[in-house]
C-alpha cells in the first residue's frame, strides 16, 4: 500500500503545485478585496478542485502501460482502488485545511463580518467543499472503472455535475424534515452529521463498487 | 523436469473481433529461456495477459511456479517479473521515483542493485522517463523487473523497437540473469534474431494457436530446409516434412532431420535452418 500512495502523490505532484499557486493567488486577491460573495465561494473551491486532481490523475497514467503494469504487481487490485480513494480523501482534507486557512485569514483581516451564524458558517463553507469533493469521488471512480480512462474527462465533468445535485438533492431533503423558518443550533449540527454520515457510507459504498468492477475488468 | 511456467489448453476468445486464443499449451523449464514467437496479432499479448491476469481466460489451467495465480495472490507476484513493450511506467516519473515506489511494493527491492544498474546503462535518476529515449525507457524497465530478485522474468515484447546494439546489452543482461539456474525466462517477441541468440526453447504461434514447440538447437542443429522441384517435392513422404512453402521456382520444405533427409534424397539441396525460416515456412506455407 505505501507504494501504491507513493504512485498516487508522485501523480498529484505536478498538479499541487499549480493548484496551489492558483489557491494562493485567488485566495489572496479574496482576502484583499474582501466582497461577501468571494468570501462565500472560494472556501468552495479548493477540495473539489484537488478532488478532481486526483481523477485526473489516472488520465496521466494512462498514457504509459502503468495502469496495466500495476496489475502485474504484488498488490491486489482491491488495494489499487483503496489507494486511490485515499488519496482522493486526502485531496479532500487537505483542500478543507485550505478553506480553513483561508476563512481564518478573512476573520483576523476583516473580523466576524461576513458570518450571521458565526461558526456554524464557517463550518458549513469548510465542510461543503469537502462533502462536494467525497461525493466528486463516489461517482468518479465507480464510472472510471467501468468505462475506461479514455472517458476521463467526461467522468469528471458527470461527477461535478452529480456530487452538486447529490448535495443539494440532500439539502432540500433535510429543509424538508426540519420544516420551515430557522433551525436551531441543534438542529443543524445533527443535520450536518446525518450528511457527513451519508457521504461517509456513500465514499465507502463506492470504494466498494469501484472494486468489485475493477476485480472484473480486463486491462 | 520442474516448470517454472506451464500454460495447459488456454482459449480465450474476444467476442468483438472474434479473434481466438485456441487451447495454447507450452511449458517453460526452470532454468531455461522460452522464446514465444509470432507474427503480430497471433496472440501472444493475450496469453501473457492470461497468464499475469490483466486479462481473464475462457478456459485452460495456467501454473506460475508451480501455483494457479489468482488476484490474491501477491505473494506469487513477489517472484515475477514484467516488461512491456514501450512505456511500462508514466512520463511524470524519474527513475529515483520508480524505486520509491517498488520499495514500497516488493518485498526484496534491492536499491542498491537499481542504483548500480542504473550507472551501468547511463540513467540518470533525477530525469523525468518522458524525457528518455525508446531504449533508455526499456533499459529502466528492465532494471525494476530485476532489482525484486525474480525467480520468473515475463517480457512481452520487451525488445522490439530497440536499435540491435541496445537489444544486444538487453540480451546479455537476460543471458546473466538466467546464470542462476533457478531462473526462467519467457520471452516474447517477433524479432526472431534475439530468440535465436538466446532462446533455449521456442514456442510457434500463429492465428491463436500453438503449431511448434521446439528446443531452440533442435532446429539449429536438426531441422534443415529442403530445396525441391515439383517432381523431387511429389517424391517426398509426409512424416519427412513440418511445413512447406510453393515458391515461383521452388518448393521450400522444412524438414525435422536434415541428415536423415540428406540420406533418403540423395540429390536432394538441403540448407540449415534459422528460427526465421522456420517461423516464416509454418505460417506463411501449408502445414501437414
Amino acid at each position: 500500500m505505501n507504494g501504491l500512495l507513493k504512485n498516487c502523490f508522485y501523480g498529484l505532484r505536478g498538479n499541487f503545485r499549480i493548484i496551489g499557486a492558483a489557491a494562493v493567488l485567488l485566495g489572496g486577491l479574496c482576502l484583499i478585496i474582501g466582497d461577501p460573495f468571494a468570501v462565500s465561494i472560494f472556501p468552495f473551491l479548493p477540495a473539489p478542485v484537488l478532488a478532481a486532481a486526483a481523477v485526473a490523475c489516472l488520465r496521466r497514467e494512462s498514457a504509459s502501460r502503468w495502469s496495466r503494469y500495476k496489475i502485474t504487481l504484488p498488490v491486489r487490485r482491491r488495494d489499487i482502488v483503496k489507494s486511490q480513494y485515499l488519496i482522493h480523501g486526502i485531496c479532500a482534507l487537505a483542500g478543507m485545511l485550505c478553506a480553513g486557512i483561508f476563512l481564518a485569514l478573512v476573520l483576523i483581516i476583516h473580523g466576524n463580518i461576513y458570518f450571521y451564524y458565526g461558526f456554524r458558517d464557517v463550518l458549513t463553507l469548510v465542510l461543503g467543499g469537502g462533502i462536494l469533493a467525497v461525493f466528486m469521488g463516489a461517482i468518479a471512480y465507480p464510472l472510471y472503472y467501468w468505462w475506461g480512462e479514455e472517458k476521463t474527462e467526461i467522468i469528471i465533468a458527470l461527477a461535478v455535475i452529480g456530487a452538486v445535485a447529490a448535495i443539494l438533492a440532500l439539502s432540500m431533503l433535510i429543509n424538508f424534515l426540519t420544516g420551515e423558518g430557522g433551525v436551531t443550533d441543534t438542529q443543524y449540527y445533527i443535520s450536518l452529521g446525518i450528511i457527513l454520515l451519508i457521504s461517509v457510507a456513500v465514499y465507502g459504498g463506492s470504494c466498494f463498487l469501484s472494486a468489485l468492477i475493477y476485480e472484473k475488468t480486463e486491462w | 523436469m520442474d516448470y517454472a511456467l506451464e500454460v495447459k489448453n488456454l482459449s480465450k476468445t474476444y467476442k468483438q473481433s472474434g479473434f481466438t486464443l485456441d487451447n495454447v499449451s507450452f511449458r517453460v523449464p526452470r532454468g531455461t529461456i522460452m522464446g514465444f514467437v509470432g507474427e503480430n496479432g497471433a496472440g501472444k499479448s493475450t496469453t501473457v495477459g492470461c497468464i499475469l491476469n490483466t486479462l481473464f481466460r475462457d478456459k485452460g489451467e495456467i501454473h506460475i511456479l508451480g501455483q494457479e495465480m489468482s488476484d490474491q495472490d501477491t505473494k506469487l507476484r513477489q517472484r515475477i517479473g514484467v516488461v512491456y513493450d514501450g512505456d511500462n511506467f508514466p512520463g511524470y516519473y524519474t527513475a529515483e521515483q520508480v524505486g520509491k515506489v517498488m520499495r514500497g511494493i516488493y518485498q526484496k527491492w534491492d536499491d542498491e542493485f537499481f542504483e548500480k544498474y542504473l550507472r551501468k546503462f547511463g540513467l540518470d535518476k533525477k530525469q523525468k522517463i518522458k524525457t528518455y529515449s525508446r531504449g533508455m525507457t526499456m533499459k529502466l524497465a528492465i532494471g525494476a523487473a530485476l532489482a525484486h530478485k525474480p525467480e520468473l522474468l515475463i517480457l512481452d515484447e520487451a525488445t522490439s523497437g530497440l536499435d540491435p546494439v541496445m537489444r544486444e546489452e538487453m540480451l546479455e543482461v537476460f543471458l546473466e540473469f538466467i546464470e542462476d539456474e533457478n531462473h526462467s525466462i519467457l520471452l516474447s517477441s517477433h524479432i526472431t534474431s534475439d530468440l535465436e541468440k538466446i532462446a533455449d526453447y521456442i514456442t510457434f504461434l500463429h492465428e491463436g494457436k500453438v503449431i511448434l514447440t521446439v528446443e531452440k538447437d533442435e532446429i539449429r542443429y536438426n531441422y534443415g530446409i529442403m530445396r525441391c522441384r515439383d517432381r523431387e517435392f511429389e517424391a517426398l513422404e509426409k512424416e519427412d516434412m513440418i511445413a512447406w512453402k510453393k515458391g515461383e521456382y521452388q518448393i521450400d520444405v522444412l524438414v525435422p532431420d536434415r541428415e536423415k533427409a540428406a540420406r533418403k534424397y540423395k540429390d536432394a539441396v538441403i540448407d540449415h535452418a534459422s528460427v526465421d525460416e522456420a517461423m516464416l515456412l509454418m505460417i506463411k506455407g501449408e502445414r501437414k
